[in-house]
């Protein structure tokens, strides 16, 4: 499993196409709320 | 976020012991979505300060590794290694050191400069590699 963070959807994005091409397939989730530290886009994937 | 957030982040921090407010990023996401469990082998790229590696051995109570170029304070229980994972030689530590491990990371991550330029600090080349630490050796 792997688990990342980033500030900005285009970012996760980004990495989820970089993460699918090496087998790596997950999905992305906004965990953005009023709540939240920072760094609300969360990647988890699965190989 | 809002200045007065990060500061809340910041003083909770300091108050509970976490070296970043990031510790809290990491705790309100596996609340949320159970990530890791207990026994798990966690392995955070870019881990410095530690936030993140204190809050996965609190979570897993496994084998918890660090890596990151700069320097990491010793943790209790968490196996740190100074290097940069761009190397071929510190991702054989990583292997050596963690057997499939999670893979944690808030670095790995884009950055768009001006002009449309995107840089990131592990180049998307070097994914496979890095992601190589998670197959059976």
């Amino acid at each position: 499993m792997i688990l990342l963070t980033v500030n900005k959807k285009e970012e996760i994005e980004i990495l989820q196409i970089a993460l699918e091409i090496n087998g790596i397939h997950g999905q992305l989730i906004d965990n953005t709320d009023g709540k939240g530290i920072y760094d609300q886009w969360i990647y988890i994937g699965n190989k | 976020m809002p200045r007065d957030r990060r500061d809340f982040f910041y003083r909770k921090a300091k108050v509970e012991g976490y070296r970043s407010r990031a510790a809290f990023k990491l705790k309100q996401i596996n609340e949320k979505f159970k990530i890791i469990k207990k026994g798990d082998t966690v392995v955070d790229l870019g881990a410095a300060p530690g936030g993140w590696l204190q809050v996965a051995k609190e979570l897993s109570g496994g084998k918890v590794l660090g890596v990151d170029i700069l320097p990491i304070d010793e943790i209790e229980g968490v196996d740190i290694i100074k290097g940069d994972i761009r190397l071929d030689t510190t991702i054989e530590k990583i292997k050596e050191k963690s057997k499939r491990p999670m893979l944690l990371s808030a670095m790995l991550r884009p950055t768009f400069q001006e002009a449309g330029v995107m840089t990131m600090p592990v180049p998307l080349t070097l994914l496979p590699r890095l992601l190589s630490v998670q197959e059976r050796s």
